[in-house]
């Protein structure tokens, strides 16, 4: 029953630090992107500001 | 006709788009479907399948097992697959999906590796043996670590690709060693039980079968779901990279 509860838990622990990574990644993109919008926007005249492409389409 | 591309390189950039297009509106549906699947299969595993007479509990263990080495074996053919592609058609989509795939592929090894590992200890006295399988598989994990380490830390060009897609071809060659070597050598390793093809009433009787497809399923599906993700952090990744570039460009030209 040990093991195999250990096995159960190694392999959920495993996933979840994986997936911890994904995030983390995921956040670093998603202030990336925010910090070029604002760029953009400030060199930008108001016809030439949009949105940047692929910025928060993961958060769908 | 406008829609019909006009040569094979306009073919090949709309089928790439039109792939990775897909691959995002699918992303929710397989995230959803992975959990649901995921609560399913640990229903099962945990109060339906009934425990096997021999080994008992630790047997249980099979079900994270074997999907997760199947999601090895899935996860090199995208890597050999893309990299031919990448080799053959130079596009940076192709390269991301094999890199992506070399990453998350790269994870289930390790789970199979582990898994393994705390279930041989109960079983046959010791959690590694240098049995043919299990050496197969562990040369298999230093490959793509050693894919993974080349991707990282050299320079993101376009030598490097190349290297890599000629890295990912030769690594998947140890795949069909790992599936065949319990029928090549003699090793710890039971030879096939799931389906015995030969012998109609042999194999998993069918409780164990069910749950053994519900976990591939599963497990399958957090794959696809993980490697969409990264692939589309990627690619995103590199189109900031481009606008960060421009930007700059912008910049000096304004001062």
């Amino acid at each position: 029953m040990t093991w195999y509860l250990a096995a159960y838990a190694a392999f959920w622990a495993v996933l979840f630090g994986y997936l911890l990574g994904v995030s983390s990644r995921q956040q670093k993109l998603v202030e990336r992107a925010e910090q070029l919008t604002r760029r953009l926007a400030e060199g930008a005249g108001p016809a030439e500001q949009g949105p940047v492409e692929g910025a928060g389409e993961g958060e769908r | 006709m406008s829609w019909w591309p006009r040569s094979w390189r306009q073919f090949w950039s709309t089928l790439d788009g039109r792939t990775y297009h897909l691959m995002l509106s699918a992303r929710p549906w397989i995230g959803w479907l992975a959990v649901g699947s995921m609560a399913v299969v640990f229903g099962l595993v945990f109060w339906w399948v009934p425990l096997e007479a021999v080994q008992g509990y630790p047997q249980k263990i099979f079900y994270i097992h074997v999907p997760s080495a199947w999601v090895m074996y899935a996860a090199f053919a995208v890597v050999f697959a893309s990299s031919i592609l990448y080799l053959w058609k130079r596009t940076a989509l192709w390269d991301i999906f094999a890199r992506c795939a070399a990453e998350v592929g790269f994870l289930f090894t390790t789970l199979a590796l582990v898994t393994g590992m705390l279930w041989g200890k109960p079983i046959w006295g010791t959690f590694w043996a240098w049995d043919a399988r299990l050496t197969s598989t562990l040369i298999l994990w230093f490959i793509y670590g050693g894919y993974l380490l080349l991707r990282a830390f050299a320079r993101p060009d376009a030598d490097v690709a190349r290297l890599a897609a000629v890295v990912g071809i030769i690594g998947f060659l140890d795949v069909p060693i790992i599936h065949l070597s319990v029928l090549w050598w003699r090793t710890l390793h039971p030879e096939p039980v799931v389906m015995i093809l030969d012998d109609p009433g042999g194999g998993l009787p069918a409780s164990m079968l069910i749950t053994l497809l519900a976990s591939l399923l599963a497990v399958s599906l957090v794959f696809a779901w993980l490697w969409i993700q990264r692939v589309w952090q990627e690619r995103t990744a590199e189109n900031l990279a481009l606008l960060e570039i421009l930007l700059e460009r912008r910049e000096r030209g304004a001062r």
